[in-house]
């Protein structure tokens, strides 16, 4: 090992290493940090999108901005009908109701919502980013369409170095960690509430990794709305984003969730009203939330279900494949 | 600016690197100069320009000028207006408070503190002037450019927090003009040191300040700390401050071999002193050789027999110890500091005279012990909490650790701490590793003698990126130093 170098070689040596340095302490760091985040929900096509740790937090964002989880990018070119909105979506369409229905009728989807409230302005510079052009856009629409940025949206489309070194570090460490606790388990006490996201078809593996499923039921017509200006708002956000995606208005599906605090129903049916898109409401009784908000599992299975299902004639009109037809169009209202 | 901030790092040094050379290969030797002034000003004014940049020009303007008239003429009244000059300055932003609170707390009128920020460096270039003058009256300094005068000062390798060098040492290097062209080998060389000290300072002090910090806080609230706890918290600090201030030098002392100029050495393993006088040989060295040089000497050194040396050596001491900072517990410090070599003294007499000796081990477990708990005035923020500390150390507060830290985390304490102090009393130090002369032939650009190594560049690239890693995804820690 004592060999003798001539200075160029040390210099270029010394950097070398020193770049080696400095990912293995940043990922070192990021592992030790983050130990806490569960492990039980890595796979071949699941990545950890959040772990609630104050050096991990959010890693969807900058993830499927700069397409660092492998085919990511890909998938959501491929996807010919994409959901969009925020946390509630992913929420009601990570089902395998929902990838049961598009794997039979062999249509490629991605649930393409985000965390922390993110909408259509992060959604925007995404879609705009990558190119994509679906040829069916869900969006949950309660509204949707507004101009405020998340921090990890900012941060992610800012894409200033700090924030892109954080990003590959931290998808370095899900290699290590994945690794570390599968080999050592001991070490790992799998605490910190975590969501892993799929890189195929981007629906949340949450319940158990993040949230115990729960169970609130929505028994009555959520009251809470949004003013007759934020709608205003809204619809002309939604004009430029959709004229901006090009998309023929019929195969818009704009939908609200259910949940107890917002009456998303109302908003959307009068966005898709003024959009002039097509709108989803299945008709469900007796489903229940996790916290108000978030469609639990179960409902989420019943209500999304239905919802794919009334989607066989948008599918057939806009995407040229074989849809097998399906009871129970209830609660379908296609605004002209 | 910190050494240890990214945009020092990646930002500020390979800038100001590449333009100096850039100017040194079109032979503007001057205007390399020049640009290291600019670069040097515009690193200490970072974090408030407008204050500290007057602050350290009308310094400089004022020792410049002050210099020049000793120069043509060694007046003894013009150096006294020079000292006052500086140490008014130096009394007026670090010690107006510390005096008006003790005028308030002896007499009993309120005076209000004033509320004065102590500007970073100020008493180390406040110090290398006072040098400067005083070498200029004795007719042992040149007279000099104001270019090269201003970046004397201002050398923003050694401006926050030293070491504190000597013109002599110094000047000479700003002319070779063999210092302007770039070299490899001192490139290499100047990272190896840099790595060496970011590692000192990241990976070892900023650790151990996890440890030692959130004890004395314990004790400053007056809440009880055991004796293990007590000794966690002094051997920790003792160690803090050591791999703080060595890695700041060696980052210091890197910083300007990359650009071809030698800083004199700061530290020298003192942990293995085996007396307190081979301590102050190896602890801020250039501190010492300037409370030497230019208090103890001229107060009258050892030249006026055994008991005015013993006073001059404490005179020393405690304006050593007032010069680290404005506070009671800082003389304190400099007084047991001062205390111990005068003892070190009469028992050197004692034992030459009956030719006693004593082990080794038990020298150096000796000097350890006092200096640790002389450390304890140093780092605790009123006399009272010196005191829960010392008492803890003896064992007042029984053995039980306190409420600070868990059973687990002492352990994992007394593990790191034992293993850091196991490289500060057994690994060669820098300058053993990298082999770097020991005096300063300043008129001669001196050659080389580390020899690369593979091992060398791995080992340093590591720890540098490591280091690295650290600050980027924390908050760069300030070196201790910092606040003197």
């Amino acid at each position: 090992m004592k060999s003798f170098l001539s200075w160029r070689y040390y210099v270029a040596l010394f950097i070398l290493c020193a770049a080696v340095g400095i990912l293995i302490g940043s990922v070192g760091q990021m592992t030790v940090d983050n130990l806490k985040c569960r492990s039980k929900g890595y796979d071949n096509e699941h990545f950890l999108a959040y772990c609630r740790s104050q050096m991990y937090a959010d890693y969807e964002h900058g993830a499927l901005f700069y397409g660092l989880e492998p085919s990511v990018t890909n998938n959501i070119r491929r996807a010919e009908v994409l959901f969009v909105g925020n946390s509630k979506v992913q929420a009601g369409f990570s089902s395998k109701a929902v990838r049961d229905y598009f794997n039979s009728i062999n249509i490629p989807f991605f649930v393409l919502g985000f965390g922390y409230g993110d909408e259509s302005a992060f959604t925007q510079a995404l879609l705009t980013k990558w190119g994509i052009s679906p040829k069916v856009l869900v969006i949950n629409a309660d509204p949707f369409f507004s101009e405020k940025l998340s921090p990890p949206g900012r941060d992610a489309i800012e894409g200033k170095p700090a924030f892109l070194w954080r990003l590959l570090i931290k998808s370095l460490f899900q290699r290590v960690h994945r690794a570390v606790c599968l080999v050592a388990s001991d070490v790992c006490p799998e605490s910190e509430p975590s969501i892993f996201r799929s890189a195929r078809d981007g629906q949340w593996n949450w319940i158990g990794p993040y949230t115990e499923e729960k169970s609130v039921l929505i028994d009555r017509p959520a009251q809470m709305t949004i003013s007759q200006e934020e709608l205003a708002t809204a619809q002309k956000l939604g004009e430029n984003f959709l004229d901006q995606i090009g998309l023929d208005r019929r195969c818009v599906v704009l939908t609200g969730t259910p949940n107890s605090v917002l009456d998303s129903t109302g908003i959307a049916t009068a966005l898709a009203a003024s959009l002039r898109t097509s709108s989803i409401f299945p008709a469900v009784d007796g489903l229940s939330t996790l916290d108000t908000v978030h469609l639990n599992l179960a409902s989420a299975e019943r209500w999304s279900g239905q919802f794919v299902r009334a989607m066989d004639p948008i599918l057939e009109k806009c995407i040229s494949a074989s849809v097998p037809s399906h009871d129970g169009m209830a609660g379908i209202a296609t605004a002209k | 600016m910190l050494f240890n901030s990214a945009q020092f790092i990646f930002f500020f040094l390979p800038i100001v690197l590449s333009v100096f050379f850039l100017l040194g290969r079109l032979r503007e030797q001057m205007l390399a100069l020049m640009w290291l002034v600019a670069a040097s000003l515009f690193f200490y004014g970072w974090d408030d320009p407008y204050r500290l940049l007057l602050l350290i020009l009308y310094s400089i303007a004022f020792n410049f000028f002050i210099g020049r008239m000793l120069l043509a003429n060694q007046s003894r009244i013009l150096l006294t207006i020079g000292i006052c000059g500086n140490l008014l300055l130096l009394g007026y932003f670090k010690y107006a408070g510390f005096l008006l609170e003790t005028f308030s707390d002896v007499t009993g009128f309120a005076v209000q503190k004033p509320n004065i920020d102590l500007p970073i460096g100020i008493s180390f270039f406040t110090f290398t002037q006072i040098a400067f003058l005083v070498d200029a009256f004795r007719g042992e300094a040149r007279e000099y450019e104001p270019f090269h005068y201003t970046l004397f000062v201002s050398f923003f390798p050694h401006l926050i927090a030293g070491p504190i060098y000597h013109h002599k040492e110094i000047m000479p290097q700003f002319q070779l003009q063999e210092n302007f062209r770039f070299h490899i080998s001192s490139l290499g060389l100047g990272l190896t040191w840099f790595a060496l000290g970011l590692a000192k300072k990241v990976l070892f002090a900023d650790v151990l300040a996890q440890y030692a910090t959130p004890i004395f806080d314990a004790a400053a609230a007056g809440k009880p700390v055991g004796l293990l706890d007590g000794w966690i918290a002094v051997s920790g600090f003792a160690l803090q401050l050591y791999y703080d201030f060595s890695g700041y030098s060696d980052m210091a002392i890197g910083l300007a071999l990359m650009i071809g100029m030698r800083l004199p050495l700061n530290f020298n393993s003192p942990y293995k002193a085996q007396s307190l006088i081979d301590f102050w040989r190896r602890w801020h060295m250039t501190l010492s050789r300037f409370l030497r040089d230019y208090l103890y000497i001229p107060l009258g050194g050892n030249r006026k027999g055994p008991r005015r040396r013993y006073v001059n050596l404490l005179v020393t001491m405690l304006l050593g110890g007032l010069w680290h900072g404005a506070a009671w517990t800082f003389v304190i410090w400099g007084a047991i500091h001062g205390c111990g070599l005068v003892v070190n003294h009469a028992w050197n007499k004692i034992a030459d005279a009956y030719r006693l000796r004593l082990p080794n081990l038990l020298a150096w477990a000796l000097t350890l012990v006092f200096v640790m708990l002389a450390w304890v005035p140093f780092r605790a923020d009123s006399f009272s909490a010196a005191f829960t500390m010392w008492k803890s150390l003896l064992g007042f507060h029984g053995l039980a650790p306190g409420e600070t830290m868990t059973a687990t985390q002492l352990a994992t304490a007394a593990t790191c701490i034992s293993a850091l102090l196991a490289v500060a009393l057994f690994a060669p130090n820098t300058q053993q590793f990298l082999s770097y002369p020991r005096v300063i032939v300043a008129a001669l650009r001196q050659p080389t003698r580390f020899v690369p190594s593979l091992r060398w560049a791995m080992a340093a690239g590591v720890a540098f990126g490591i280091a690295v890693s650290f600050i980027i995804t924390q908050r760069p820690t300030e070196f201790l130093y910092f606040r003197f």
